[in-house]
């Protein structure tokens, strides 16, 4: 059967039991500025000096919200509430009868490892489902789950950091596959033949969910082309994904250092403004 | 088209140390009605299961509308209606909201069939299905699983929690869709019903099919003969092989045989009876044999 790349009934279901967490999480990411100058107020704030509301009003607050201008809805703390956001939707997907409710329909169904399980794709059993492939080219499947097509001298190798994860997104046949990397040590090309071989292998409807430097991918992770759309909409194999693009470490710590002085300067100039007022 | 709609092959399925489902082999032909009846825990929903490709088989093959029941695709799910006493919906939905799910879901969904349904139940297609009655979800599921149009529609306890009414109701939806050519599989306990619509039935037992026959066939095994004696039931005629059960009503006595029922009946007319007549058994009758044969010795054990 040809999967539709938007399955209509099941868009349809998340949207309706997602929507408003959907809000309230994209509301706490986006309130990111606010939370992080607040915090940062509370952590420098001087309670031995008995003065913790100067001016009996929030200006105080107000002016180190103006002045923390250097965080943003795309940093740090967003990402971890989309992670949990993730998790909290696989969650209310392992809810009773919820799970069942799906496989009675027609929906494709992802056969479990058969090799590491006794093959139950029921909810009640131990193997459940997986609709999340997570490749991570850090190392961290070497001990986990058994996987055949990856021959036993590779898992003990430097290398079979990406191989192993492709074999796995190979078996588990996942609807979704993050990708995230995070790390130096795999050089471009090695990475790109990999990720190339790996996404090849995933049917074409699943979405790929990308976190990768900048400068290791350009464009699209599964054909590799960069002529890709900032709306993650690629010209080429005409996939859909998510690219969260960080920045490479030489780059964010100049940013970081801009970021620091012009802080400074703010604090500066509002202190000043505080002491003429 | 197929003619069987379902077909399984040596069917296991094995739960750590429990055989749930032990080498069953069953062939279900297209647009008939079949009943699956089996003391709790004999493996009539596991089996089900299985069908439906919730489960995974440990051994054996289990074909629906000739595909693999575990097949992935789930192509051929589009052609099967499932109705179930748990409430397999969406947590948080109403009705009118599963509803849409179904219509977006299937390609087969018929919306007018679907409305004409909802309506004809008085389904509250606002309310949220986790403050509905067990009946009223019951119904939702049936509206559900008939508006797909199915070809195979599996019931599993369909009729618990529904009243009188509605039960009838669905007892004649569940006719029309088998006389408009659909293959109904129904497990359940109510044997009064599965008797009225059944064309075929298993008993299942402990994982297994100790039975599988025609209805006709089935009842053809065990006879009530009703009998009347001026002096009582000669006690040649109680202690005869075959005699399995008397109960006594007045002067009249019931004989429930389930070996030679003509020897039975030579004997008693030999003996001059007042009344003489030999009757079908009826299904509760005919699984509560067939249980004890089984060595099924649940009643006993509690009435002692």
């Amino acid at each position: 059967m040809n999967r539709p790349f938007f399955p209509k009934g099941l868009i349809y279901k998340e949207w309706r039991q997602q929507r408003f967490a959907f809000f309230g999480f994209m509301i706490a990411a986006f309130l990111q500025p606010v939370i992080g100058s607040l915090v940062g107020e509370l952590v420098t704030l001087d309670i031995n000096s008995g003065n913790l509301y100067p001016g009996n009003d929030l200006g105080h607050w107000a002016h180190a919200v103006l002045m923390f201008q250097g965080s943003n809805s795309l940093s740090l703390f967003p990402f971890g509430v989309a992670i949990l956001w993730g998790a909290y939707m696989v969650g209310v997907e392992r809810r009773s009868n919820n799970v069942e409710a799906l496989l009675i329909g027609p929906v494709r169904r992802i056969h479990p490892c058969q090799s590491c399980c006794t093959g139950i794709c029921h909810p009640s059993s131990l193997a459940r489902p997986i609709r999340l492939g997570v490749f991570l080219p850090l190392g961290i499947w070497r001990n986990g789950h058994r996987n055949d097509a990856v021959p036993a001298a590779a898992l003990r190798s430097k290398a079979a950091h990406t191989p192993l994860p492709v074999g796995m997104i190979r078996h588990i046949r996942p609807a979704v596959v993050f990708v995230i990397d995070s790390s130096e040590r795999n050089s471009g090309v090695f990475f790109h033949r990999r990720l190339r071989s790996c996404t090849a292998d995933i049917d074409s409807a699943s979405p790929v969910i990308c976190w990768l430097a900048e400068r290791v991918c350009g464009g699209c992770p599964s054909c590799l082309c960069s002529l890709t759309l900032r709306l993650r909409f690629c010209l080429v194999c005409g996939r859909m994904f998510v690219r969260l693009a960080a920045g490479n470490e030489q780059n964010e710590r100049k940013q970081d250092d801009r970021k620091d002085e012009t802080g400074k300067k703010h604090i500066v100039q509002g202190a000043a403004k505080h002491a003429g007022e | 088209m197929n003619h069987w709609a379902v077909e399984t092959t040596s069917l296991c399925k094995q739960f750590r140390s429990l055989q749930a489902v032990h080498n069953v082999s069953l062939k279900v032909p297209t647009g008939s009605v079949y009943g699956i009846v089996g003391t709790n825990g004999a493996g009539k929903s596991t089996f089900l299961n299985m069908l439906l490709g919730f489960i995974r088989p440990s051994a054996g093959q289990a074909f629906v509308l000739g595909a693999d029941a575990g097949s992935p695709a789930g192509e051929h799910r589009q052609r099967i209606g499932y109705v179930t006493d748990q409430d397999y919906f969406f947590s948080a939905f109403s009705a009118a909201e599963m509803l849409e799910y179904g219509h977006r879901t299937y390609g087969r969904w018929d919306e007018t069939r679907c409305r004409h349904l909802a309506q004809a139940f008085g389904l509250p297609l606002r309310q949220n299905i986790r403050s509905m009655s067990k009946g009223v979800r019951v119904q939702l599921a049936f509206v559900m699983a008939l508006s797909i149009r199915p070809e195979l529609l599996i019931l599993d306890e369909p009729m618990s929690g529904l009243d009188a009414v509605v039960k009838r109701e669905i007892l004649q939806l569940i006719m029309q869709e088998a006389a408009g050519g659909a293959t109904v599989l129904m497990a359940t306990h109510h044997l009064g019903e599965l008797e009225r619509i059944a064309d075929r039935v298993a008993f299942f037992h402990q994982g297994r099919v100790v039975l599988e026959a025609s209805t006709e066939e089935a009842k053809r095994d065990v006879r009530r003969i009703q009998v009347v004696f001026a002096n009582g039931l000669p006690e040649e005629i109680r202690m005869t092989p075959g005699v399995l059960r008397v109960e006594e009503s007045g002067r009249m006595h019931s004989l429930i045989v389930d070996r030679e029922p003509d020897r039975v009946l030579a004997l008693c007319r030999r003996h001059q009876p007042e009344y003489l007549e030999e009757l079908d058994v009826d299904f509760e009758e005919l699984f509560v044999h067939v249980m004890h044969r089984e060595g099924y010795a649940h009643e006993q054990a509690v009435l002692s």
